[in-house]
């Protein structure tokens, strides 16, 4: 039926999908206004045909405006097959203006405008255009070439008047179908970049930011001539970084004495620096509370410190400022960072604009030591980054004109993760512990923020879902926590546990299987349905040490042998160690996770370690009665 | 739903509009720290808790404006402490709902901090969003210099047009409430009736204030809710019905009730059809040759017809959406229009049949005794002479299956009841029978094959009917490719191990096959962590086969009724063969037998036993519930049942060479 818009290969290649892009186009004029400046609109065309039954529950649509994005002239017709071949089309007019609900934003002015169409059949068509001009040409910008369903054909031109000059960047664009060309006429210089059957990308939880995976292209205004004279705007790092700058400059002046003398009755004069900068910035992140309210120049202007702190709460600049400001009043240089998280694959050297960004800490120099401070990400020790800047390059400000682009580290894998070490006993066919289970790094860290999140009356069902191991019948008779609040130390639980039914008695033996946690058993990769590298948080090291008491009258009649795999970012490793004597046995399961990200390729071999492991978890203990 | 009534309770407005003398200041202007300041002992149930509520207060007035036009006015005011930094999370941002309001008449909030200075945030300085996505219109704002200590007070009240036909307000929430006040007031002609709910207590008319009427009910302590397993804890939350009874000045008793909604719900249903709507139903009726058949075929074929051809959209701008001849040539209607063509193609097709409207019995309880239209939400049509029920709405649900939640509950049946030649509407509230166990079926049969004993594979075969197959039945042919490789996968594979599928396939499922045959899975994975080695021995893991069970081995203390979403019944068999050289032991593990009694009756059970055969080891389980609720006393013994599953889970039995 719908061999009027698709050829038969098409049907064929896209017949597990709702519905295609047959057109995609975007065209962005950069002309100058009467102000002298830049001044960017950009057209839209989508034409998405449907492909099957399922068409009916795809009856709305959306566009988005901001501060940022004026939309106009927004038009959307659709196009119903008749059963004489030809298509009614229906002029759609019903558009509700919807504020957006971001659980992680408290107030902005993102505003979308949805876009109801009567009901859509198989082979039914849509065309949606809209104009959008930018009221600031600093955030331009970017176009992706892909989307949620596959494009047939599309295009980004962008026509800019000579009088400017621009810059671009393309990404990802190796095994797609995308030519670029260059024209120019009397007053333009035109790019344009078409292309065509781009797969559909349809992100994934855990998977690697998509605009590492899918073909874009970033976008700068590098300068423009205005009456001869010449404006740079992002030609290069430093013009980046005078905008930036002048964003923080004027909020960063403005002085407080009450803040100030806060600042200094938190702190006292034997405190060595580090220690100093150390209880300032655990203090902000503590007392100073996430709320991002982004709306106007709210976006990229931080809030005066002054008011952050009277209001205790704030958005990451707003912190970041009030870190580096109070810093300052105890004598101490801490500096402003502007960097993005693993969302934003880019760089600032390839492209200097905005859109790398979308974080704000602060940083602090001691010696050779370089600490990023992070107030947003509470319970972090201010010896490590937050997890999401790991690997990131961060954009240190250094007063006007002065700024230094470095790496932030990706910490290794044995300052994070967690060891469990039990003594385990056996009574009847239960199986009973006395353990203590220490946290570090980031592994502390995100535990120590989901205990904020606890109420007392939950908390004991709380550890015993952190702590439960060997099967649901669990029970976690006893805990104590030590160092719980104090970041620097890592967070240690001490516990009693026991799981009745756990142990298998049959005739003279007992059946134990003392790898109790079996981390990481089953937990392969569905190759059927994830598609793109995976994103881990942080480097780890998972260690489980558990030492059975032999019951006595019993000796150990089998026990099972040592193992382990090496690959270059991971390893496995299970240990057995007997004391007949003693009547014990140690069992030492070691899991060291040294990558960040695994790439999708090697998704196979991941399963094959993991089932390898599956069948060293498999193998039990038995014990036999000497009597 | 709530549409339809809205039209007739136009009628019952007029009655109460009007000028009438108001020489009174409007309450919420009263006293407005009337019970803030009362100190209390804490409770001791209230331990552990994030925060509590020092003061809470509801006040709901109905008032007429200059223009004679009656407005209701809803107050609320609460006071709460900050005694933890989690404390600060849950209160630093302050959203006002304003769906179904004119507009917020004022609206102050308020922090004192520790050292004593206050913070006013007044409703200038509150931010409203009109079309919050998926949640309509707020007033919201962030509450500043809160610390550890600081006091939090908000008082606000939202004017909105009259709701009086039995409405309700919940008082008890997720944290404790100290100090908590009700009040209603109204003009002097208006009398209203109340029904408490939980905890709450029938609020009393006030002697002193004499200028209205004004009823109000106090609490000194409201425990926080709490969920636990299969529990549902929101039709008996402390909550207060009230509705308007009586116009005196028009002389006007019980006007909530339950003959209005009948007739007019009945009236408004049964319009005369169009000529074209009568040739449209016939016209299908006729195709699909419904006066060949039976009565129940008929209605059957009329349900199917409609539930495969008619497709349900809701607030959608698409023109004759209850139009019956629309509908029939689009294949579009909303939720109303649906009700309209089911009983109006009934009638015509010679079918008795009765509109029930009930409401949703995990919300609210219906109670037969106060009749309030807040019970009556959802459609559901019964059919006297064959005795099934069908909803109309639900395009999932065929004759026999209802959703659950509109059954094991009470319900108002508008019987036909003709007079002098006129047919009306008259109401009777029946109980709405809930479905027996033995008709929603998980029936599965595992074949083990340990040839590879490192890998062993296992064949499944799961059919299933009633509830267990009806939300995905209906839908298996709708779904894209990768919704429906994602439910076979979890259907084949529901140990949630290392499990890998090997194949999987499914039969009847063709939207003609809902409630006729039942939704087949066929499959088989491989299963290697099914064995443990033992030295020269193997662990059989084969409790692990049927999946991870729910259990509640660490629930004690329980606290709310036991509830159940509806009853349903699992039928296992295992099926292994027993490797040469080898011989199995430990095979008691697998004989069980837990059951749960009420008066006498079996309403639950577990059992299992097994059989060695021809070197093949079958067992066999079978695990039922047939009741939807439980009173809390009876706990333990549904905890045993949902236990035994969990127990069966582990079974273990140990093949040693011979």
């Amino acid at each position: 039926m719908n061999a009027q818009q698709l050829s038969l290969e098409e049907i064929d290649k896209y017949k597990n999908e709702d519905a295609v892009f047959l057109a995609h186009n975007t065209d962005i004029t950069i002309e100058m206004n009467k102000a002298g400046k830049p001044e960017i609109s950009s057209s839209y065309f989508y034409k998405k045909l449907f492909l099957n039954s399922r068409a009916r529950y795809y009856y709305d649509d959306a566009i988005y405006e901001s501060y940022i994005y004026k939309v106009s002239s927004l038009k959307i017709n659709q196009y119903d097959l008749l059963p004489n071949g030809k298509y009614k089309k229906t002029k759609i007019t019903e558009i509700d203006t919807v504020k957006p609900f971001d659980a992680t934003v408290f107030y902005d002015d993102l505003i979308s405008l949805k876009i109801n169409l009567k009901s859509l059949k198989e082979n039914s068509y849509t065309e949606l255009s809209y104009d959008e001009l930018m009221t600031d040409y600093h955030f331009f910008g970017r176009e992706n070439c892909v989307s949620y369903f596959p494009i047939l054909k599309g295009y980004v031109e962008v026509r800019v008047n000579k009088n400017i000059q621009l810059a671009y960047q393309e990404h990802h664009f190796d095994d797609h179908d995308i030519q670029f060309t260059k024209k120019e006429d009397k007053n333009y210089l035109i790019y344009r970049w078409e292309f065509s059957n781009i797969d559909a990308i349809r992100t994934q939880k855990k998977m690697v930011s998509y605009l590492s995976v899918s073909p874009n292209i970033t976008f700068q205004i590098a300068s423009y001539t205005h009456h001869d004279e010449v404006f740079e705007v992002f030609s290069d790092t430093n013009s980046m970084y005078s905008w930036y700058y002048q964003k923080i400059d004027t909020v960063m002046q403005q002085e407080n004495d009450s803040l100030k003398d806060f600042t200094l009755s938190l702190i006292d004069e034997d405190m060595s620096e580090f220690e100093k900068v150390k209880v300032i910035y655990y203090w902000v992140q503590k007392n100073v509370k996430y709320i991002a309210i982004e709306y106007g120049d709210g976006g990229v202007v931080p809030r005066p410190p002054r008011l952050v702190y009277s209001r205790r709460y704030g958005d990451c600049k707003d912190m970041a400022c009030l870190t580096k400001k109070m810093i300052g009043y105890a004598g101490i240089e801490a500096n402003l960072v502007w960097i993005g998280t693993r969302d934003i694959p880019y760089k600032f050297r390839e492209v200097p604009s905005p859109v790398v960004t979308n974080h704000m800490i602060c940083s602090y120099r001691d010696g050779e030591d370089l600490y990023f401070l992070d107030a947003t990400a509470s319970n972090t020790p201010i010896s490590m980054p937050s997890y999401a800047i790991q690997g990131k390059e961060a954009l240190i400000e250094k007063g006007s004109g002065a700024y230094q682009i470095v790496d932030v580290p990706v910490v290794t894998s044995d300052q994070s993760g967690s060891v469990d070490s039990c003594l385990l006993k056996i009574k009847g066919t239960t199986l009973l512990g006395e353990c203590q289970c220490t946290f570090k790094g980031f592994s502390a860290s995100s535990l120590r923020q989901m205990i904020s999140m606890k109420s007392d009356k939950d908390k004991h069902e709380f550890y015993s879902n952190v702590l439960n191991k060997g099967s649901n019948r669990f029970v976690l008779t006893s805990y104590e926590l030590h160092d719980a609040n104090n970041l620097d130390r890592s967070l240690r639980i001490s516990y009693k546990f026991k799981i009745d039914n756990y142990i298998q008695q049959f005739e003279n033996k007992y059946y134990v299987n003392i790898n109790v946690s079996q981390y990481l058993r089953g937990d392969k990769f569905d190759l059927n349905t994830f598609k793109y590298d995976f994103e881990g948080d942080y480097k780890f090291i998972d260690r489980e040490i558990n030492v059975l008491q032999v019951p006595d009258n019993y000796k150990i009649s089998s026990v099972p042998e040592n193992w382990s795999l090496i690959e270059e970012d991971y390893k496995f490793d299970i240990k057995y160690d007997v004391e007949q004597e003693e009547g014990k046995i140690h069992m030492d399961r070691n899991i060291d996770i040294d990558y960040l990200n695994y790439p999708v390729e090697r998704f196979p071999e991941w399963n094959k370690s993991v089932d390898k492991l599956n069948q060293n978890y498999k193998k039990v203990v038995v014990l036999e009665n000497r009597l | 739903m709530r549409k339809i009534l809205k039209g007739f309770i136009v009628c019952l407005m007029l009655g109460i509009t009007g000028v009438y003398a108001q020489d009174y200041p409007p309450a919420f202007y009263l006293n407005p720290d009337s019970a803030s300041g009362v100190p209390f002992e804490k409770d001791v149930s209230d331990t552990g808790v994030v925060e509590r509520l020092l003061y809470k207060e509801k006040i709901i007035e109905y008032r007429y404006d200059d223009n004679g036009e009656i407005f209701e006015y809803q107050t609320e005011r609460w006071k709460t402490k900050i005694e933890s930094d989690l404390g600060i999370e849950d209160y630093n941002k302050i959203y006002i709902n304003l769906n179904d309001a004119i507009s917020l008449e004022h609206a102050e909030a308020r922090v004192t901090k520790t050292n004593g200075e206050v913070i006013v945030i007044g409703k200038d300085q509150m931010k409203e969003e009109k079309n919050f996505e998926e949640y309509g219109r707020f007033y919201f704002f962030a509450l500043e210099g809160l610390e550890v200590g600081s006091v939090i007070e908000l008082d606000y009240t939202i004017i909105k047009n009259p709701g009086y036909n039995g409405t309700r307000f919940i008082a008890q929430e997720d944290v404790p409430v100290y100090n908590f006040k009700f009040s209603l007031l109204s003009p002097e002609h208006l009398i209203f009736e109340f029904n408490p709910v939980g905890t709450a207590i029938m609020p009393v008319k006030d002697t002193v204030d004499t200028l209205r009427n004004h009823w109000h009910s106090e609490l000194a302590y409201i425990q926080a809710y709490k969920e636990e397993p299969y529990s549902n804890i929101r039709p008996s939350l402390s909550t207060y019905y009230y509705k308007l009874d009586e116009n005196t000045a028009h002389n006007k008793k019980n006007i909530t009730s339950y003959s209005w909604a009948a007739q007019n719900v009945y009236e408004s249903l049964h319009k005369e059809l169009e000529k074209s709507d009568i040739k449209s139903l016939d016209k299908v009726s006729k195709s699909l040759g419904l006066s060949k058949m039976d009565e129940e075929d008929r209605i059957k074929a009329i349900e199917v017809y409609i539930k495969t051809n008619v497709f349900m959209v809701e607030d959608r701008p698409i023109e004759g959406l209850r139009n019956i001849t629309s509908i029939l040539s689009t294949g579009l209607a909303d939720d109303y229009g649906l009700t309209i063509l089911f009983v109006n193609w009934f009638k015509r097709a010679g079918i008795s049949y009765q509109v029930i409207l009930t409401c949703d019995r995990s919300v609210q309880s219906f109670d037969k005794d106060f009749e309030s239209y807040s019970f009556l939400s959802e459609y559901l049509i019964y059919f006297p002479k064959t005795g099934g029920y069908i909803t109309p709405t639900n395009r999932l649900f065929r004759y026999g299956l209802i959703p659950s939640e509109f059954s094991g509950t009470y319900g108002m049946f508008i019987l036909p009841v003709e007079v002098g030649g006129v047919t009306m509407g008259v109401p009777k509230v029946k109980w709405i029978p809930a479905v027996e166990s033995y008709l929603s079926v998980d029936s599965t049969v595992y074949e083990i094959d340990l040839e590879d004993i490192n890998n062993p594979k296992i064949k499944t075969n799961k059919s299933l009917t009633g509830y267990e197959s009806v939300f995905l039945h209906g839908n298996m042919v709708h779904f894209n490719e990768e919704q429906l490789s994602e439910i076979k996968e979890g259907m084949i594979k529901n140990i949630r191990d290392d499990e890998e599928i090997i194949s999987v396939e499914t039969e009847n499922t063709a939207e003609t096959d809902v409630g006729i045959k039942p939704l087949v899975f066929k499959g088989e994975i491989s299963y290697p962590n099914l064995v443990s080695v033992a030295g020269d021995n193997y662990l059989i893991h084969i409790g692990a086969i049927i999946g991870l069970q729910v259990e509640l081995y660490q629930e004690n203390n329980r606290v709310n009724d036991v509830y159940l979403d509806y009853n349903h019944t699992y039928d296992r068999t295992i099926i292994m063969n027993i490797p040469e050289g080898y011989q199995l032991k430990n095979l008691e593990s697998l004989e069980m037998n837990i059951n749960f009694e009420e008066d006498g009756e079996e309403k639950m059970a577990f059992v299992s036993s097994y059989e060695v055969k021809d070197r093949k080891l079958i067992v066999h389980n079978v695990e039922y519930y047939n009741t939807l609720k439980l009173d809390r006393e009876d706990f333990e013994g549904f905890k045993k049942v949902i236990n035994a599953a969990a127990d069966f889970n582990k079974a273990v039995v140990i093949l040693t060479k011979n």
